[in-house]
């Protein structure tokens, strides 16, 4: 909301400077955006009249003007315009003067002819262009033919062309449509800086003439009030230069004195109304009714629209003639002919008439007005001060009578409070005396009762109705900044923190702890990313109804695609390498009786890549980071049986060369963006928990990765549920341990874990540590065969251990690698 | 045998003079001092001597052995320092190379700063909750007391999944959760992801976190909230920060105030970060509405709460001067690795 505070001041004293009362409307609730202040930066441009004209002898284009401005010498000009012929009176920029966008203009020779400033348009003088009535667009400002105030030669410009304002520009907030006025801004004005209101006094003179129109309302939830006055012996023409100033600095053009008074009414009152051209209407009752379904209609902006059954229409004899509250119709426009009108003043339901806008994608100062909601009485007063502007302008004469569809006049809401409620809500001692008082700026009667007060609103404030609403108009009145600040005074409480949070805070701080660094994706992905990632899920896909776009539409199912997403962008930024985690939410839809339903799981997905990465640098990070979780018996079983792949390769490839059988592996591959060779599932206790491997290269070609990236994939709900981080002390041992190293010789089709589980399994009690420390297949040995060898380490508890005891251990080991692993000692 | 024995004592202090190294100090101690060698002979021999004789060659006997033992002993010492010394300066490296990478990898800025403001409040005895992404349109907009029209409503402002179910705009509906199933008095903090439908540009994302926070309980006002959050300001952003409450409108809180902190950068006097204003707006607060205690079964007239709220990417920005939003959601390891 734009105010002039020239404006302003017509209803309220303001006695200070206008930033100082810009921060006491903040402070109180009218929050100021910005001070525009018109002119400021113009000076030295004062009004001439030009003597003479010669043209310039070496230019065509070029006049040379002789110009009073009220001092003993003429000056000589020299200007390109060519639209100012003796006797004009302009704008003469003088020598040293400033233009409104900061130009500065000197004395200099235009093509060798002294010339001592410079005659200006009304866009030099900072009056925006889409304000300028086109024939005046171009050249220079003609005072004598445009304005119709006085000025004398030598005047100040600004003063001229009234100039000089400040322009506040307000927020206003949902609960004050009050607000979006002149006179609500006045108001508010007034309460903040604790002076008068100083209300209009309209009278009216009105002709003999009774009105000869009347109104009727069909619907009147939708139209709670409609009113109108009949005008005749309208001459159309411009409003008073004033008049079109304030039109301008709060941003609507001026058009004509008829539309002007209809916008100047708006802007004072925040009461919307419309003209209708009399000779253009077919019968003398104008009704309000919703429209047909389907119908068209032509509205003032030249665009033809298509109504719905909801929408609320102004008729005339069954004819269309104005979208109710929003814009009216270019069949009974204003024009420049018009002599007789019908001024409409009227309420609407706030709901019908945003919904209208809505469906009609046309939102209009008046559609804004009535869906913040506008109390029904002001249509009143706004009516009698549009005829009132009339009669003063001289641009018609006003009948008597005013047809009202108003059967029952607002009463005033009256609340009930109580003062020490309001004190203690806020926290301040306000006593009785100060509390009506303050009330009193509000214009809030305030009479007290018992115990309490019963307190009446003034009509225009419709959002007070409930004592809380009072709290907040005591509050921010009193001043927020003097409301004292003050501790909680109570119970003591814990700060607790639920342990799932906690469990997440370990998490990342271990992560970050193994050199992982937290990501942070978008919740939602697109299907694209989905089916790009090559995960498979067996999720349900949560979709938006109203997505901002295709790689944002549904709700992830899983981290990974954020995660290669990330991967991919690091990637082509040449950084190098990175180990990322995620930790958040995934998603899915189901149906719970018969309705939607979302469910949501925390998971977990930590990703390494780079030239020195691969599935083993990821594997020992995620080795320690689910042992320090609590997660024990963690096992990492391989995806995809290979065995009968790997024997019958060359098979295959005999096969193909020799009968041009095409190559065909059957690979039962069960996550599809992993290397089906270099995946595992993370199992523990027969629960699966997670899924790691290198990414595969289908996928990483899809992201034109080129290095290695590992990654792995947790559920956080399962591993949360199953973590165990209880520490129970075991005494430390005294008894020395005994070390064996065990090297065996075993296919390499054999998993080291198929051989550790062995190992453990026949390890009695005595076996407390097995070390893999190398594994190798090569020249050394037999060809489909691999070297394992492990450090075993024994001990008890309560005696030394004899080798004896250890070699009975030992040998029963290998005996079962050899009958079980077809091992052999190394 | 004296002859003998100090003949033994003069050899051996020549052979102490002649080492150059540890191990030769030993075998010179092996040779002189051993079970098998010279002075072991010799002592063999005392058998011979008188039982006048005996005593007095026993006593010199001794007095050489420790003579040697001292002179081994003071050979090997320095002996072994001069070895120390030699191989401290051949291990000599070059420590200006740089070190034997250790990797760490850092949380999310908008993380560092959530368990920052965390601290914070826990500090002030305020607990932290969470609750789902995924919210009902009750929790989110009936129960906040937000009228039915409400632009915010809007399909043009929120996601919506079907005509129950939306993203949550605001972490507020974890405080409705809070009140359903608790009582007072209640001090919580929820913060975590929203989602608004604004196409993401420097300051606009469609998804972001809040921090809001909810106090509910006997006697609580107005006054309490200054504190609490002036409290946050100065633990945040630094002690010297101050703060302005000017009343604003939401329809979940009444009074409803917006915030604002002294720059601080500027300290109040304008700068680029706070565009001249020498203020910076950070956080929407009020009293709770009594309509909200009311829908979530608190008596209004017993209880009275206030509640706020922030955008982490608006403070986190602020803190660290980061100028683009999307910056958050993009995750450059170069920008990661800077918090």
């Amino acid at each position: 909301m734009l105010v002039s505070m020239k404006w302003l001041r017509d209803f309220v004293d303001v006695d200070c400077d206008v930033d100082s009362f810009a921060e006491k409307m903040t402070m109180s609730g009218s929050k100021v955006e910005t001070i525009k202040y018109i002119g400021e930066s113009i000076k030295k441009v004062v009004v001439g009249r030009i003597l003479d004209i010669v043209p310039h002898p070496d230019a065509d284009k070029l006049i040379i003007t002789s110009i009073d401005i009220g001092e003993s010498e003429p000056l000589q000009i020299v200007t390109g315009a060519n639209n100012v012929k003796v006797n004009d009176y302009i704008p003469v920029a003088l020598h040293g003067s400033v233009l409104a966008d900061g130009t500065k203009i000197k004395k200099g020779k235009l093509r060798g002819v002294a010339s001592n400033g410079m005659l200006c348009s009304l866009e030099e003088l900072g009056i925006e262009k889409k304000y300028i009535p086109e024939h005046l667009r171009d050249g220079i400002y003609l005072l004598n033919e445009n304005l119709n105030t006085p000025f004398v030669l030598g005047q100040d410009i600004r003063e001229v062309l009234q100039l000089i304002d400040a322009v506040i520009e307000f927020e206003i907030t949902a609960n004050r449509p009050d607000c979006q006025s002149v006179i609500g801004i006045a108001r508010e004005a007034a309460a903040t800086l604790d002076v008068p209101f100083q209300s209009q006094t309209i009278a009216l003179k009105e002709s003999e003439e009774q009105i000869s129109y009347d109104c009727k309302v069909e619907d009147e939830a939708s139209c709670p009030r409609f009113m109108i006055k009949e005008i005749k012996n309208v001459t159309i023409g411009p409003s008073p230069y004033a008049i079109q100033r304030r039109l301008i600095e709060s941003g609507i053009r001026p058009i004509n004195n008829i539309v002007d008074i209809t916008n100047y009414v708006m802007l004072e009152y925040g009461q919307p109304m419309h003209a209708y051209d009399v000779t253009k209407l077919e019968s003398s009752s104008i009704v309000v009714r919703l429209a047909e379904e389907g119908d068209t209609f032509v509205t003032l902006d030249d665009s033809e629209r298509t109504l719905d059954a909801s929408m609320l229409m102004i008729t005339n004899n069954n004819k269309n003639i104005g979208i109710a509250g929003v814009m009216g119709g270019q069949n009974t426009e204003i024009d420049a002919s018009t002599t007789h009108i019908l001024l409409e003043s009227a309420n609407f339901d706030a709901d019908s008439i945003r919904r209208t806008s809505k469906t009609l994608g046309l939102r209009t100062e008046a559609s804004s007005r009535f869906e913040k909601g506008i109390d029904r009485q002001r249509c009143e007063k706004a009516l009698k001060r549009a005829c009132q502007l009339i009669e003063e302008w001289g641009c018609g004469t006003v009948c008597q009578g005013v047809s009202d569809t108003q059967v029952q006049a607002m009463e005033a809401q009256t609340i009930s409070v109580s003062l020490s409620h309001i004190n203690a809500t806020i926290g301040i001692d306000l006593n009785e005396e100060k509390f009506v008082a303050l009330l009193a700026r509000l214009e809030i009667k305030a009479e007290k009762t018992d115990h309490d007060y019963l307190l009446t609103i003034p009509l225009y404030r419709s959002d007070l109705w409930k004592e809380e609403d009072i709290v907040e108009e005591v509050a921010r009145l009193y001043g927020y900044d003097r409301v004292p600040s003050q501790g909680i005074i109570g119970e003591v409480l814990s700060a607790t923190k639920s342990d799932q949070r906690r469990f997440e805070d370990e998490v990342k701080q271990l992560s970050t702890g193994l050199g992982f660094y937290e990501i942070t994706t978008y919740s939602f992905v697109g299907p694209s990313d989905i089916e790009r990632s090559m995960i498979s899920t067996d999720k349900q896909i949560l979709t938006l109804l109203n997505p901002l776009g295709e790689e944002t539409s549904v709700m992830r199912p899983s981290l990974i695609p954020g995660m290669l997403n990330t991967i991919a962008l690091n990637d082509a930024r040449k950084n190098k390498s990175a180990a990322l985690f995620e930790y958040g939410n995934v998603f899915q839809r189901k149906e719970r009786d018969g309705n939607l339903d979302a469910i949501e799981e925390k998971e977990y997905v930590a990703a390494v890549y780079g030239e020195e990465e691969d599935f083993y640098t990821l594997k020992g990070r995620v080795e320690l980071f689910l042992n320090t979780l609590g997660i024990t018996n963690l096992n990492f079983v391989p995806e995809t049986d290979f065995s009968d792949l790997i024997s019958n390769h060359e098979d295959i490839l005999k096969n193909e060369q020799q009968n041009d059988v095409p190559i065909e592996y059957r690979l039962d591959v069960v996550t599809p963006f992993l290397h089906p060779g270099r995946s595992a599932k993370l199992i523990v206790q027969d629960r699966v928990i997670g899924v790691m491997g290198e990414v595969h290269p289908n996928t990483m070609k899809r992201y034109d990765l080129k290095h290695r990236v590992a990654i792995v994939q947790l559920d956080m709900e399962t591993i949360y549920s199953i973590h165990d981080t209880t520490v129970k002390f075991e005494s430390l041992n005294k008894y020395p341990e005994v070390e064996r190293d065990l090297a065996i010789l075993v296919d390499e089709s054999i998993y080291v874990q198929q051989i550790e589980d062995l190992i453990r399994k026949h390890g009695t009690d005595l076996l407390s540590e097995v070390r893999l420390f190398d594994v190798y297949a090569g020249d050394q040995i037999e060809k489909g065969k691999k070297s394992v060898a492990y450090a075993l380490k024994y001990r008890s508890h309560d005696r030394t251990l004899t080798d004896q005891e250890v070699n009975a251990v030992q040998d029963s080991i290998l005996v079962t690698l050899e009958s079980q692993l077809n091992a052999q000692l190394r | 045998m004296k002859e003998r024995l100090n003949q033994l004592l003069e050899q051996a202090r020549k052979d102490l003079d002649l080492v150059t190294s540890v191990k030769e100090v030993d075998e010179v101690r092996v040779r002189y001092l051993g079970k098998k060698q010279e002075l072991a002979s010799i002592l063999k021999e005392m058998g011979k001597l008188s039982a006048q004789e005996r005593p007095i060659m026993g006593q010199l006997a001794n007095q050489v052995r420790e003579q040697i033992e001292t002179e081994v002993v003071k050979q090997k010492t320095r002996l072994e320092e001069a070895e120390l010394n030699h191989r401290l300066i051949q291990e000599k490296i070059d420590v200006t190379l740089p070190g034997k990478k250790a990797e760490l990898g850092k949380r999310h800025p908008l993380t560092k700063v959530m368990h920052e403001a965390e601290d914070i409040f826990m500090n002030m005895g305020f607990s932290i909750v969470e609750g789902p992404e995924i919210e009902t349109v009750k929790n989110n907009f009936d129960m906040l007391n937000a009228p039915k029209n409400h632009p915010s409503r809007d399909m043009s402002d929120t996601f919506y999944f079907d005509e129950e179910l939306l993203l949550r705009t605001h972490t507020s509906p974890v405080q409705i959760r809070t009140m359903l199933e608790s009582e007072p008095p209640i001090r919580i903090i929820s913060l975590g992801r929203c989602f608004r439908n604004d196409t993401p540009d420097a300051t606009h994302s469609p998804m972001f976190h809040q921090i809001e926070g909810l106090v509910v309980g006997e006697g609580i006002t107005f006054a309490n909230l200054k504190y609490t959050l002036q409290k946050f300001a100065e633990s945040f952003f630094g002690l010297d920060t101050r703060t302005k409450f000017r009343p604003h409108n939401f329809p979940f809180t009444e009074p409803s105030a917006e915030v604002d902190i002294s720059c601080f950068k500027c300290h109040g006097a304008g700068c680029s970060i706070c565009k001249g204003e020498g203020y910076i707006e950070i956080l929407g607060a009020g009293m709770v509405h009594p309509n909200v205690l009311r829908n979530c079964g608190i008596d209004p007239t017993v209880y009275s709460g206030f509640a706020f709220g922030m955008g982490l990417e608006r403070i986190t920005m602020l803190k660290y001067g980061v100028d683009d939003i999307r910056l958050f959601y993009e995750n450059d390891i170069r920008f990661l690795d800077q918090f």
